[in-house]
């Protein structure tokens, strides 16, 4: 079957957006975080049958949980229970009721002004889930870990950076990787108690913000980072702590990243440009038996990169696959549905 | 449909003399009698009083925001002869304070940001001046103008630093010489342009038959001619235009039925606002022929409640 | 009031009817003295009572309560936002189909457009029909019915605009797409025409809508409808039946593709309605009245269309009806006469906005069309989409008094405004940026005033406007922005961010601010900030002297506590020779030479250390007392060692 894209306006626009996964029945519900607008909020939606004969599906919002500032980011620490940033500074952890998706979410903890510039409002800009840790990032250059399971604030590294953190990945259960707004890049081990970094780099020459940082579902020694430019870049920290090469991408900066749950060899990628693309990895994970150094990235023709769909006139935010289904929230106050997307 | 947002208890404990809204649009600062200054925080309909600046010995007349690239800076003037320039840092406190009139400071306003930190500001004494920061040294610069208007100044304006008269890449215009409006007590508007380190009068249009009490230099878009708004308290608004900020063609826009106190552009320069003693405040603009139009007013309550005023848009 | 409902256009100077200036009255005894106002951001202003003169006698009543007035704004409701984002996406589309345009003929593709926004009209009526049937508050209902009225004028208006301007109709033969208009818009009877066709029951004459359905089925065209009716009334059987449904059976139907030429075609008709009106004179129907007003409908008589009128809402339901059976192979410019012949079924009843507006429309006037629906209260969205598709189709010129072409004018001007009126939403600026960004050259001078007003509560807000601003190269509003947020950094004593953000502003004046700023907290004590910047900073550096001085300065730091002495000394000479360090600054380094001097190993060679005492003689000022004394102390130590030691290397 082809790619199927059924846009729905929603009025806000979605900054975050997440899939609820589920266990035994297919995946309907989802979150959105919305942000720039008067009032922000997380809805949880369900996607519903208008005709039970018709094969189209419509979201209908369930629950609205309404915050001050931004919806930042959403990852989920357990099955139910999301950790969110806004850009009050504040951190919460919301849990959904896995019996009735209609419940209102319901907040176990929250971690109020944990990004601030004293009595100043600071961002927190984005945040990394890891087995219940929570580690998270500011306009203050702050990175906090907290405790999904007592609540605690369990680390502080008070100015990591003198710049604003943007971007931030957990790629080990005690090391973290952050990017901030020049590109600098630091590996920071939780377990060291000072507050240097293990190793340091820049991503790129032009002194452009790290957007986003992922690494590799099953591999997690790959990891890849969004520039601000639009560029990506992938390496190997078993060999290079810092990325050998930087492929030009999208045509403005890389929004998120997202490896394809089933089939790590698909990436998905989404742009200030509106641009949504599929890239075949195989070449990331096939050449590590081979070759030293893993550095196709020259030319992302080698990638096989496909377009999901038409570009949008506005940024696409975000993006989350489940299975075949993708769904794509973006600047125009539109969510997009992508079925039949092939993994 | 319109509606009152909201209203602000400003708590004055005298007539107000002047409301200025910051560069974003988020605080309000307004001036009264009461020789205070007072900002207030105005988010989503809900507005706390963030400072009470007092420094004043006097009616403060006016107060002007600076550029957000310079920090919070606001100035205000008033009867006691000074200039204060206040400055956020944590909390409001005097930056600087500029005693050079020997009269009362009628008006206060800052430069374009593309020139830098500088603020023209005009007196009873006849005199502008026209204060500049000295970032290297950290130090503020006083320039002159002794007895630009006899019998006092009512008010000044910036000619905007993107402007008609230069056929330049308005992003590099810099170039552009600085140019200030002013209108006084001699009936008179007059035009002043730096030329080295003098301010020189460059013209002075004749057409006011009483006090001058306001002149605005409209935004410019860089494409149009200039425009300046005057009014007085021979009761008529004038509308300057040219095309080269030489040479200026008066339109009289309106005659009104009492003195006409003060008019002010919208941000892009599209709609002229106009109030004085008949307790209106009217909005006009102008059509292809040249024409201005009065699209709304603004008056004073005589019996209905707003809620009963719709009008069909 | 009508700020942005824009009643005044450049090019409607000419029409009077509401441009009357609109009063907004404030509350009573709001203001006892003078009022003024201040602008805010777009549409937004301040009222508050501004007085001239000193109180000399305090009163009793002070004026000291501020107004905020606005306009409100449909479109800035949930549901209608639905619609500025999805008309935006085919606003772009149509931007880059009429840039294409240029050199080819691309009007499928304009008609593909049109009906995309009309379908996303359609939506909208649909969601406020949703949300009006939920909605228990009788003032929020009433409001959403009125909004549904405006977008039901719109569908129906865009739709016959479509039909006349928009749609290449084959040999502008219209009566069909007239048809499926009146039927699309204007359904009357349709359901009890359908209900007793279901129903199939001979007798159907007993439902009291009968007769006016049959009526209404030929009036719309449905002339197989109209007979199957005729076939369920008890009296089918009749002749006068059997004689009407054989008159429509035969009503010839022209087709461009049908092969015959229009001329052919208009014999053959005249022919058949002939026969009908013989049919008629005959006196073959007068026993049966309502067939009889069905045949004099067929052969267009005006008496019997006027006789029907007022069974309907409007004379647009006619109108259709009234072209088949008069004239069915008018062409769409000859459409004025038939819309006079309806409206003056009406009689001279004052005319509805909407009949001005359809009457314009079929008499081709698309001034009025314009000038009218610019008074609608939809906030100029209908206006200004529909004049700018019939812009780039070709199909608009608008002259002034003068006999200038007023037309790209007119359709700038509506979507500088839209754009504009956007652009004052929180969320909706960068909606409003796209339309001010198709009218080069002010629409971009405006976004530019307006882009640089949009607060910027997170770096993530600035990132965003800054992209917009480089997507349309509006290089000044980037620097701006960068500066005011470097700005906020220096105010909240975070100099890292603040050299970042000069440094993306490229702007050399905030470098230096931001450098300076760290340099004096340094010499008050501070430890130095912002080393991990510095040190892995390039090209940045080089906007500035003082930030270029920062830099080596602080790698100057590094290469010390790496103990790295020589390189260390031999920077600090370089940073000394180079005078590009403050005033200020000359203390801090010239006792930094202090523990190099003193070091076990000589690290300054003699000729550092006469640079270093040359220095020190120069700027007496910046040392003085004890401290000088015991650098030129140690600076003589170091000399005596040194110079031995350079003798040696001799």
């Amino acid at each position: 079957m082809p790619l199927d894209v059924q846009g729905t306006f929603v009025s806000q626009k979605i900054n975050k957006i997440r899939w609820i996964p589920e266990d035994y029945v297919e995946t309907k519900c989802f979150f959105t975080g919305s942000w720039d607008d008067e009032v922000n909020s997380i809805k949880v939606w369900n996607f519903e049958r208008i005709n039970e004969d018709e094969d189209v599906e419509y979201p209908k919002q369930l629950s609205e949980y309404k915050v001050d500032g931004d919806v930042t980011e959403i990852k989920f620490t357990d099955k139910n229970t999301i950790a969110v940033s806004t850009s009050d500074g504040n951190v919460r952890l919301l849990e959904i009721s896995s019996y009735n998706r209609q419940t209102p979410l319901r907040e176990t903890f929250s971690w109020k002004k944990l990004h601030n510039f004293g009595d100043e409002q600071c961002s927190c800009t984005s945040l990394d889930t890891m087995e219940g840790d929570i580690a998270t990032i500011g306009e203050d250059g702050n990175v906090n870990t907290l405790s999904s399971r007592t609540g605690d604030i369990t680390r502080t590294i008070t100015g990591a950076d003198s710049c604003s953190l943007h971007s931030i990945c957990f790629f080990k259960h005690n090391e973290v990787i952050t990017g901030n707004l020049r590109g600098h890049m630091k590996i920071w081990d939780l377990r060291s108690p000072n507050n240097k970094p293990a190793a340091s780099f820049l991503l790129a020459g032009d002194e452009l913000a790290a957007t986003c940082i992922i690494h590799h579902p099953t591999q997690p020694h790959y990891i890849l980072a969004g520039s601000e430019s639009g560029s990506l870049a992938v390496w190997d920290l078993r060999i290079n702590s810092f990325p050998a090469s930087l492929l030009k991408a999208h045509a403005a900066g890389v929004t998120e990243m997202q490896f394809h749950p089933e089939n790590p060899n698909k990436l998905l990628t989404s742009s200030i440009s509106g641009e949504l693309w599929d890239w075949n990895m195989e070449a990331m994970t096939k050449s590590t038996k081979t070759s030293d150094n893993w550095m196709p990235l020259e030319d992302k023709n080698t990638m096989s990169v496909n377009s999901l769909m038409p570009p949008l006139h506005k940024p696409i935010n975000t993006i989350s696959c489940d299975k075949g289904r993708i769904l794509c929230g973006a600047d125009n106050e539109a969510i997009y549905l992508i079925k039949n997307f092939k993994y | 449909m319109i509606s009152v947002l909201n209203t602000i208890d400003t708590g004055h404990e005298d007539m107000i003399h002047d409301a200025e809204l910051d560069y974003y649009g988020l605080r309000l600062a307004t001036c009264s009698s009461d020789n205070s200054v007072k900002i207030y925080d105005i988010k989503s309909g809900t507005q706390t009083l963030a400072a009470d600046l007092k420094g004043h010995f006097g009616p403060v007349w006016q107060i002007a925001w600076a550029h957000p690239k310079y920090g919070n800076l606001l100035a205000s003037c008033s009867y006691d002869r000074k200039v204060i320039i206040w400055k956020e840092s944590g909390e409001w406190t005097k930056l600087y304070e500029y005693t050079g009139h020997e009269s009362s400071v009628n008006s206060v306003a800052w430069a374009p940001a593309e020139y830098g930190l500088i603020l023209a500001c005009c007196s009873s004494d006849g005199s502008i001046s026209i204060i500049t920061y000295n970032q290297d040294g950290g130090n503020w610069d006083v320039k002159k103008i002794p007895g630009a208007h006899a019998i006092g100044v009512n008010s000044i304006s910036w000619c905007p630093a993107i402007s008609a008269d230069l056929n330049l890449d308005p992003l590099s215009n810099k170039e552009a010489p600085k140019r200030i409006v002013s209108g006084g007590c001699d009936n008179l508007i007059k035009i002043w342009r730096e030329q080295g380190d003098q301010w020189v009068e460059e013209n002075r249009l004749e057409m006011h038959m009483d006090w001058v009490r306001d002149v605005a230099w409209a935004p410019s878009l860089g494409l149009q001619h200039s425009m300046i708004a005057s009014c007085s308290q021979d009761k008529r608004v004038v509308i300057w235009t040219s095309d080269d900020n030489v040479s200026w063609t008066p339109t009289i826009l309106n005659t009104f039925d009492d003195v006409v106190w003060s008019v002010s552009w919208s941000l892009t320069g599209n709609i002229l606002a106009v109030s004085g003693g008949d307790n209106k405040v009217s909005l006009w603009r102008e059509n292809a022929d040249g024409q201005w139009l009065c699209i709304s007013e603004v008056a004073k309550g005589l019996g209905q409640t707003p809620s009963e005023e719709r009008s069909t848009l | 009031m009508n700020i942005s409902g824009f009643s005044n256009t450049p090019a409607d100077s000419s029409l009077k009817s509401s441009d009357q200036a609109k009063t907004f009255i404030l509350p009573e005894q709001c203001f006892e003295k003078n009022i003024a106002c201040t602008w805010r951001r777009g549409n937004t202003f301040t009222i508050y009572p501004r007085s001239q003169i000193v109180n000399k006698t305090p009163t009793n009543t002070i004026d000291n309560k501020i107004l905020n007035i606005r306009q409100e704004i449909l479109l800035f409701t949930s549901i209608l936002r639905k619609l500025v984002n999805e008309s935006n996406g085919t606003f772009l589309s149509l931007q880059k189909t009429a840039e294409n345009a240029k050199n080819s003929d691309n009007q499928v593709e304009f008609l593909k457009l049109s009906r995309q926004y009309r379908s996303i009209v359609r939506v909208c009526i649909e969601s406020l029909q949703e949300a009006a049937e939920k909605e228990t508050d009788s003032l929020e209902k009433n409001s959403l019915l009125s909004h549904i009225t405006i977008f039901y004028s719109i569908e129906c208006i865009w739709h016959l605009s479509e039909i006349l301007f928009i749609d290449n109709i084959p040999g502008d033969i219209v009566l069909p797409f007239l048809l499926e208009w009146v039927r699309f818009h204007f359904p009357c009877h349709e359901q009890t025409a359908a209900q007793m066709l279901e129903a199939c029951e001979r007798g159907s004459e007993d439902h009291p809508q009968y007769w006016d359905t049959v009526v209404g089925m030929v009036v719309q065209g449905r002339i197989d409808v109209a007979r199957a009716l005729l076939k369920l009334h008890s009296s089918a059987e009749l002749n006068e039946f059997k004689l009407v449904d054989n008159s429509l059976r035969t009503m010839p139907v022209y087709s461009v593709y049908g092969g015959v030429s229009s001329g052919e075609f208009t014999i053959v008709w005249k022919h058949w309605q002939a026969e009908c009106r013989s049919k008629l004179t005959s006196q073959a129907l007068t026993s049966q009245p309502n067939l009889e007003l069905i045949m004099r409908l067929m052969v267009g008589e005006y008496t019997a269309f006027e006789s029907v009128r007022r069974k309907y809402a409007s004379w647009f339901d006619l109108l259709g009806g009234y072209v088949l059976f008069t004239r069915p192979w008018t062409r769409s410019r000859e459409l004025a006469a038939a819309a006079d012949a309806c409206a003056a079924l009406d009689g001279p009843h004052p005319q509805s906005h909407l009949d001005v507006i359809i009457r314009a429309l079929l008499e081709g006037d698309l001034h009025q069309v314009i000038h009218e629906i610019q008074q609608m209260s939809d906030n100029g969205w209908f206006a200004t989409h529909l004049t700018d598709i019939l812009y780039h189709c070709g199909k608009l010129q608008i002259l002034d008094k003068h006999q200038t072409d007023v037309t790209k004018r007119l359709r700038d001007s509506l979507i500088l405004e839209y754009g504009s009126l956007l652009m004052e939403h929180k969320s909706l600026w960068s909606v409003g940026l796209s339309y001010l960004a198709s009218c080069p050259p002010e629409g971009l001078r405006r976004a530019e005033l307006l882009l640089e007003k949009i607060p910027i509560e997170t770096e993530a807000k600035a990132m965003r406007i800054i992209a917009e601003a480089k997507k349309y190269e509006l290089l000044g509003v980037v620097r701006t922005v960068c500066g005011c947020v470097c700005a906020r950094r220096l105010r909240g004593g975070r100099a890292g961010g603040a050299v970042c953000w000069a440094a993306r502003a490229r702007s050399g004046p905030l470098c230096a601010r931001a450098a300076h700023r760290v340099l004096r907290a340094y010499c008050a004590g501070a430890p130095l900030p912002a080393a991990d910047l510095l040190l892995t900073a390039g090209p940045a550096l080089l906007l500035d002297d003082t930030l270029l001085f920062l830099g080596k300065y602080c790698d100057f730091h590094r290469l010390y506590k790496s103990k790295e002495f020589k390189k260390a000394a031999k920077l600090l000479i370089s940073l000394i020779t180079s005078k590009i360090a403050p005033e200020y600054f000359w203390e801090t380094l010239l006792l930094d030479t202090l523990p190099l001097l003193e070091s076990e190993e000589p690290v300054f060679s003699s000729t550092d250390t006469y640079e270093i005492m040359l220095c020190l003689e120069l700027r007496a000022k910046c040392l003085e007392g004890e401290k000088a004394e015991l650098l030129r102390l140690a600076l003589v130590r170091n000399l005596a060692r040194t110079a031995l030691l350079d003798g040696e290397e001799e």
